[in-house]
């Protein structure tokens, strides 16, 4: 006698996804020296619950010959997908009364009538009186995924393995908790294993790969990776996890011809499309680099955040035209953007009119970024710059001062001062500066030497005097 | 404690009574009533027939009962208990759950077949007395007989 139920899975997957959801990101950090760190963003790992139920096994439980009539309208009420009558009928029988089977089945129908508390207890009395039922070990493994009590789910599907389950759903389960709760090397055998059984399920593919990936098995993941891709060398997904494991290893060119070939085949991900122009810019080919940061600017909403990154690059490398492009590309959005955000628009537009000679436009966009952020560490310390190599000392001073008042600036802005001492040959107050700044950096080992100059400069010229 | 002492004393008792034995309903021991209940060997149903003598069986008492019952059982399905019940010629109401059915059965059949051969036996043996009996009456009839004549 065989029972089929099956249950609204669709609910249940829909509300796992976020929960089953990972990514794996990889990333290398760069040679620039303000660059940010290149990361890629791989697709998400997808767990998809099936549906928890299926014929009885004749390994696992057997209804008792008492139960066949009963089991035979049951099992018409369950065609009819009649299931509020199923639960009648058999909560009109005390527990003991019905075998284990049956009551598995109960258990069963309260869970995919989403009576979780039922089903669990119910689930409970049928372990308690047959311990090793598989069927049964897997199933409530399910209801605790489903309730998000993971390390419940896992000794359960740990459970219905190590009493012999050979469904690769169980293994797959089982190694996909195991990779959330104990570590990559507890899921990558489960993976395989499900593999084994399953090799065509896309899913432990992935699993598996990702399981290698965080264990840093990365020559084993590329691998895979190239064996997938193989099969499937249209998915993007795919080769963007072959730039990532690239990257991992240094090899920059290959991960840029994998990333490039996720992008022909449609990757969209601005994480990525930045992490392709700034692997151009790193490999000098500078208008692929530009076109893919045009690209992602007409395509997406950049944030300012990542307008800061891009222009850092192209000012790094002097890319000044490129530079003043990206900005006019911004302007039209520039009142979405916070005033920081906006103060370091107006900043970088000041940085690159300094470096095409158009001082006043510079002047003008320097006082506008601090007037939206007078904190502006970075534009206060370019502004002094700028108002020192003008000869405007006393507002290069200020600006020092204030720039010296933020954690972040306070060195360069010490130190930007102390020069501006030494510019306008102030060296009682340039040496101040330098002991100031030796006595809170220490390791910056030139500014003793530095010390020792201007004080013999300073003893120089009072012998000079007297 | 021994359970199958106190079990034989109670099938015993049981098998003298007959019927549900009346219950206590203001019991604070649902759990052992629940566990006698198994060890007498009767149904699981018997709790419905303790519903209805007490109005006031709630939930904590039936689930009490019923934990009991399952205890109970763990005694009451061996092959020990199901070999007295064959012996002595007691119905097997068959509550044992199916996982737990098999050595009770057993120890029922080897009981119960025990109990056939004494049964047989004793026939045998009415049988013999009666052959005997008759032996004799045939003889005290022949001689009367012979004295007659």
């Amino acid at each position: 006698m065989k029972l089929f139920l099956t249950m609204d899975a669709k609910k249940i997957r829909a509300s796992l996804t976020a929960g089953f959801c990972g990514y794996l990101l990889l990333s290398a950090s760069l040679c620039f020296p303000h660059s940010p760190k290149m990361e890629l963003e791989l697709g998400e790992l997808k767990f998809v619950l099936p549906q928890f139920t299926g014929p009885y096994r004749e390994r696992e439980a057997n209804i008792s010959p008492e139960e066949y009539e009963m089991a035979e309208q049951l099992k018409l009420l369950l065609e009819e997908n009649d299931k509020q009558k199923v639960i009648e009928v058999l909560e009109g029988y005390y527990d003991i009364e019905l075998s284990p089977a049956m009551l598995t089945l109960k258990a069963q129908v309260y869970f995919s009538m989403e009576m979780l508390e039922e089903a669990e207890e119910t689930f409970l009395e049928v372990l308690s009186r047959k311990p090793q039922l598989i069927r049964v070990h897997a199933d409530l493994g399910q209801l605790y995924l489903y309730r998000e009590q993971n390390e419940q789910a896992r000794q359960h599907f740990a459970k219905a393995v190590a009493y012999g389950s050979n469904e690769a759903i169980v293994h797959g389960q089982l190694a996909y908790l195991n990779l959330q709760l104990k570590g990559p090397y507890t899921a990558i055998s489960e993976y395989q294993q499900a593999i084994a059984l399953e090799p065509d399920n896309w899913q432990w593919h992935q699993g598996l790969l990702s399981a290698l990936s965080q264990a840093g098995m990365y020559e084993s993941a590329a691998a895979l990776v190239t064996e997938l891709l193989g099969k499937r060398p249209h998915n993007a997904s795919l080769w963007l996890t072959k730039a990532a494991l690239s990257l991992r290893s240094e090899q920059k060119m290959e991960a840029l011809s994998s990333l490039e070939i996720a992008i022909l085949l449609g990757e969209k991900n601005q994480n990525n499309l930045r992490t392709a122009a700034q692997l151009h810019l790193q490999l000098g080919s500078y208008n692929r680099a530009i076109e893919l940061l045009n690209e992602s600017l007409d395509t997406a909403m950049l944030s300012m955040q990542s307008i800061n990154e891009y222009l850092v690059w192209l000012l790094e490398l002097g890319l000044w035209n490129e530079a003043d492009q990206l900005l006019l590309k911004t302007e039209a959005r520039l009142s979405e953007f916070s005033l920081d955000d906006q103060s370091n628009f107006y900043w970088h537009r000041a940085k690159i009119d300094s470096k095409l000679n158009k001082s006043a436009g510079a002047d003008i966009h320097f006082s506008k970024a601090l007037e939206l952020s007078p904190n502006n560490g970075f534009a206060l310390l370019d502004y002094a710059e700028f108002k020192l190599k003008q000869g405007s000392f006393v507002n290069a001073e200020l600006l020092y001062i204030r720039a010296e008042a933020i954690d972040e600036t306070h060195k360069d802005a010490i130190l930007g001062r102390a020069q501006l001492y030494l510019n306008t040959k102030d060296y009682t107050s340039a040496l101040v500066q330098l002991r100031n700044a030796y006595v809170r950096y220490p390791e910056l080992a030139t500014l003793k030497e530095n010390i020792e100059i201007v004080e013999n400069i300073i003893t120089a010229a009072q012998i000079e005097r007297n | 404690m021994n359970y199958l002492a106190i079990a034989s004393i109670l099938v015993l008792l049981s098998a003298c009574s007959g019927g549900v034995k009346p219950v206590n309903c203001n019991t604070n021991d649902w759990r052992e009533l629940g566990q006698e209940t198994a060890l007498r060997g009767e149904a699981v149903r018997t709790l419905d027939k303790y519903k209805a003598q007490c109005a006031t069986v709630g939930k904590n008492q039936q689930k009490l009962f019923l934990a009991g019952y399952k205890q109970g059982l763990k005694v009451f399905c061996s092959y020990e208990m199901g070999y007295k019940f064959g012996k002595e010629n007691l119905v097997d109401q068959k509550i044992c759950p199916s996982e737990m059915r098999s050595e009770f059965e057993k120890g029922y059949r080897k009981g119960a077949a025990e109990y056939a051969d004494m049964k047989a036996l004793i026939k045998d043996i009415d049988k013999e007395a009666e052959r005997q009996r008759n032996a004799s009456q045939d003889s005290l009839e022949s001689q009367r007989q012979r004295s007659g004549r």
